[in-house]
């Protein structure tokens, strides 16, 4: 399904990230990325959605055989990419139900969809928003501002609910979150794993791997995936650390 | 006489016989029209329409029922002042003018909302009106005013309002325009006791638009508040004034101006606030924010604060920026595609001097979907029951 081949990408100041990445993702698998600080993951996460900033100096991406990088944000989220930020973002004045009626319509107009009536979808947000703890006050703010990390994170979850993406990257889900909070994220993951969908789950910590387990691991560092492995590489690092991944 | 500046123009008036007013006709004479080395107006050109040929002309009044509302009669209009300290813009006002509406609300009465619409009749036109409101104690009124023009003229409205004691108005000020046409609306507002003077002004389009408000808080317990949000693309041209005097204790003021400028078109706000010197316990907001969608726009911030009592807490914010570029790309990743995007960010940040008034339902919702018109998004982003 992904498909990473010698990925290489840069700051705009000519700062070297991502060295040569190789990872293949086939559908139904969840692959976890591990790594130190500064090692390339949320770059990792950033150059697959396209923000700006980096750019890409080698290598291919390609999501069910079409070219990602070639993609302006909205088509690679069209083609079924979906980016979970460890730091979603705060939009004053943007109610949090109209911003997602908007973002499934608009996937579903580039599907050559009608877009959902304001009862259908309202009636199909409310089942979703349920599982996640999400109420209606929640629904009716701003776009993330005033949510708790917890919020946050479970907001990104239902956007991923509603928008059924084929790859869905996870950068630092677990960053902020005490373990209540992080159980019913992981829970909401967990409900959406499927055999047509795949994950690929970024963390500096072992814990999140507990709850949703990973199919592969791969080590992350000084932008190349060092060490590849089963769920029991994550547990390895976990007690040994990452020194002996890193460069000299 | 030919030094003062339009003097063509006045020539102009004269000479068409359209004069009401001998005496603020002789005052505008001898002083002129400002131009740009006066402060007030070193952002605003008057040159354009003055050098227009403009034919006097009669204000075309559309207002839905209220027997309270209604044109002002002439024994109202013939006492405008001349003194030539007056400003020149009232001066012409009080020239020409023989026509504009009187809303007189009795003691205690509260009002549903008056809708009222203005316009020209005629291309080329020069339209003044002149305008009075009067809340009795305690009256309560919403009043909303659409200022439509034409390509080419020019109107210009003097409004004078008296809020007696905990009298309470409401007032939209929309002022569009279809083509390269001139608006200059001054207004002159006086508080009484625990008066209280919301406001939202509204200015879309247009050659021209330069809206004064100046208000004069009288008394303890008062407050004035005032929203304006700015849309301007093109060439338009927008010069947004304003001046609050705290000239009594415990009184309280919020300005809240929100531009959004495109391609070539400028906008100037100027934000007076001052606090005479025995005025103890005054609260002052002022917050202007600038949107710029093009490189080529402008955005000009000039808050002036004055102020000679001790016991004040006055704020004054002014930023001036563009669309923030992670939220932009937030809602690209969930593939809202970019000018979509950049449509409900730049809604979201129109909205918010919408929000600053207490606005009838009716009128919110009107008022949304010129924006929507505006931003070339119309009906989207429903806001959704839920």
């Amino acid at each position: 399904m992904l498909d990473i081949k010698g990925l290489r990408a840069d700051l705009e100041d000519g700062t070297k990230i991502l060295k040569g990445i190789d990872l293949q993702i086939a559908a139904g698998e969840v692959h976890a990325i591990m790594g130190p600080n500064g090692s390339g993951k949320s770059t990792t996460a950033n150059v697959l959605s396209g923000k700006p900033g980096y750019q890409v100096t080698g290598g291919s991406v390609r999501l069910d055989g079409a070219d990602l990088m070639e993609m302006e944000p909205e088509e690679r989220a069209h083609a079924g990419l979906f980016q979970a930020f460890q730091y979603p973002v705060e939009i004053p004045g943007v109610q949090a139900s109209t911003f997602l009626q908007s973002a499934v319509n608009a996937k579903r107009k580039a599907a050559g969809l009608d877009g959902l009536d304001a009862l259908a979808f309202v009636r199909e947000l409310r089942a979703k928003a349920k599982t996640l703890g999400i109420g209606n006050d929640m629904l009716k703010r701003a776009v993330n501002v005033g949510f708790s990390g917890g919020e946050k994170k479970r907001f990104e979850t239902l956007q991923m609910a509603l928008l059924e993406p084929r790859m869905a990257v996870l950068d630092e889900t677990d960053s902020g979150l005490d373990i209540d909070a992080l159980r019913v994220v992981a829970d909401g993951v967990n409900a959406l794993r499927s055999k047509d969908r795949s994950f690929l789950v970024i963390t500096h910590y072992q814990r999140l791997l507990e709850y949703i387990v990973p199919d592969h691991v791969h080590i992350l560092s000084d932008g190349r995936i060092v060490r590849s492995g089963d769920k029991s590489l994550a547990l390895e690092v976990e007690q040994s650390g990452y020194a002996e991944f890193q460069a000299a | 006489m030919t030094d003062v500046f339009g003097a063509d123009f006045l020539d102009r008036i004269d000479g068409a016989g359209a004069v009401q007013n001998a005496a603020a006709f002789a005052s505008l004479r001898e002083r002129g029209f400002p131009n740009r080395r006066v402060e007030a107006w070193r952002y605003t050109d008057l040159t354009g329409p003055l050098g227009r040929a403009l034919a006097p002309a009669g204000l075309r009044i559309n207002q839905e029922q209220s027997g309270l509302f209604g044109p002002i009669p002439a024994a109202e209009v013939s006492h405008r002042s001349a003194d030539p300290d007056t400003d020149a813009l009232s001066l012409l006002n009080a020239s020409l003018a023989g026509e504009g509406f009187l809303f007189d609300v009795p003691e205690k009465v509260r009002l549903k909302p008056v809708f009222a619409r203005f316009g020209p009749m005629a291309e080329n036109a020069l339209v003044n009106a002149n305008n009075q409101i009067r809340l009795a104690p305690g009256a309560q009124a919403t009043l909303i005013e659409r200022w439509g023009n034409t390509d080419d003229s020019w109107l210009n409205s003097d409004t004078n309002i008296e809020l007696a004691e905990g009298a309470h108005l409401t007032r939209v000020i929309l002022v569009e325009d279809g083509g390269a046409g001139t608006q200059t609306h001054r207004t002159a507002a006086r508080l009484a006791e625990s008066a209280r003077y919301d406001c939202l002004v509204v200015t879309i389009g247009g050659g021209l638009h330069r809206i004064e408000q100046h208000v004069d808080i009288n008394a303890a317990g008062a407050h004035a508040g005032l929203a304006a949000l700015v849309l301007k693309t093109g060439q338009e041209h927008s010069d947004f004034v304003t001046s609050v005097r705290h000239l009594a204790a415990d009184t309280t003021s919020d300005q809240q101006v929100r531009t959004v400028v495109d391609e070539q078109a400028t906008a100037i706000f100027q934000g007076g606030i001052h606090v005479a010197q025995d005025s103890q316990r005054i609260e002052g907001d002022q917050l202007s924010r600038a949107l710029m969608l093009s490189d080529r726009a402008q955005a000009f911030t000039k808050p002036e604060l004055e102020i000679f009592a001790d016991d004040v807490k006055c704020s004054h914010g002014a930023t001036v920026g563009d669309l923030s570029d992670e939220a932009l790309f937030y809602l690209r990743t969930r593939g809202i595609e970019e000018s979509r995007a950049r449509a409900l960010l730049v809604l979201a940040f129109a909205r918010e001097p919408l929000a600053a008034v207490d606005l009838p339902d009716a009128v919110e919702a009107m008022l949304d979907e010129k924006l929507k018109a505006w931003l070339g998004v119309p009906g989207a982003f429903e806001e959704l029951a839920l």
